[in-house]
């Protein structure tokens, strides 16, 4: 029994640790190292049987893939920006 | 439904990408005369912005919060009002700043993601060296905390931070151990060498001499100013 709260707590250390990085991460704006992270955190919640950790990191999952499609068409704008039409 | 609109949004942004690579080559190579360009650039970008709202009101549909999240953001935007904090409005994690003397401040991350359950306070090592790992719950507003009525997260830090100010207010004896302190003037000596030779691995371990030293001799000013350099010697050889 004491075992089994022991490894209980360590995947919840576990989770927190990983929730923690990926935010720190996603701060840095290195958002795919960030999803990555999120995503990993995702399978120890699953594995807890956590499921509003599994909905919370999702949810965050989500609004990371959309910042990077926005990434993604801010640097399209920005070569589009620069073309400019010469003779 | 939310993952079928994001993977439509990305096909959308895949195709732009594509006919923007075409239409840069098309410039390059002269295959376009002024006005196509001028009239496909204005469509590029009209299409670019659309495709810009459609991501920003999903991300909103998506962001939406419940009650207990916003409960969270109110109590961590009220610990922002007295402490210098770091607020993830997203996750409910936040990074504290408690200062504890004029040369000494500690960065605390609190977890509040399982409100109200109490939050999770991830304590620096350097802290845990001289407190311990059970000393978060010797904090009253986490002793005796309520999931009915939870306490506010600020008086976790008002009381934390009380708590280290008088730690290090307190003018405790150095122990006077003409031995001990001279190995220790010693191993800052071969410290500095070794960091200016480049030996940070050395460096770091010769610092972890003078911190137990420190440690044994209670000088709790020098065991933290030596700490805080390991802690930057190690992020910096992570960074390099």
């Amino acid at each position: 029994m004491a075992k089994m709260n022991e490894d209980l707590e360590s995947r919840f250390f576990e989770l927190r640790a990983l929730r923690n990085r990926a935010r720190k991460k996603r701060a840095e704006s290195e958002l795919n190292e960030a999803k990555k992270l999120y995503s990993q955190a995702i399978d120890v919640a699953k594995a807890l049987k956590s499921k509003e950790d599994v909905e919370k990191l999702e949810k965050l999952v989500k609004i990371i893939e959309l910042d990077i499609l926005l990434e993604r068409l801010h640097s399209l704008e920005q070569q589009l920006t620069q073309m400019a039409w010469t003779e | 439904m939310e993952d079928a609109k994001i993977a439509k949004l990305n096909a959308s942004i895949e195709k732009l990408e594509t006919d923007c690579r075409m239409f840069k080559e098309n410039l390059a190579t002269k295959k376009l005369d002024r006005e196509d360009f001028e009239g496909k650039k204005v469509n590029f970008l009209e299409e670019l912005r659309k495709i810009n709202y459609e991501i920003k009101q999903l991300k909103e549909l998506v962001g939406s919060r419940n009650q207990t999240e916003q409960i969270v953001i109110r109590e961590l935007n009220s610990l922002a009002e007295q402490f210098q904090t770091e607020v993830d409005e997203d996750t409910g994690i936040a990074t504290v700043f408690v200062e504890a003397s004029l040369d000494t401040h500690f960065e605390i991350d609190i977890d509040c993601s399982r409100y109200p359950d109490p939050p999770y306070l991830f304590i620096p090592k350097i802290m845990d060296d001289f407190f311990g790992p059970e000393f978060v719950l010797t904090l009253k507003p986490l002793k005796n905390w309520s999931r009915k009525k939870p306490p506010h997260l600020v008086d976790i830090f008002k009381e934390l931070e009380e708590k280290l100010v008088v730690f290090f207010q307190k003018k405790e004896e150095v122990i006077d151990d003409r031995e001990k302190m001279a190995k220790r003037r010693k191993l800052i000596e071969l410290a500095r060498n070794a960091e200016q030779a480049g030996n940070t691995a050395e460096a770091i371990d010769l610092y972890q001499g003078v911190c137990e030293l420190s440690k044994d001799l209670k000088d709790k000013v020098t065991y933290f100013r030596f700490k805080k350099r390991i802690e930057e010697l190690e992020t910096n050889g992570k960074n390099e």
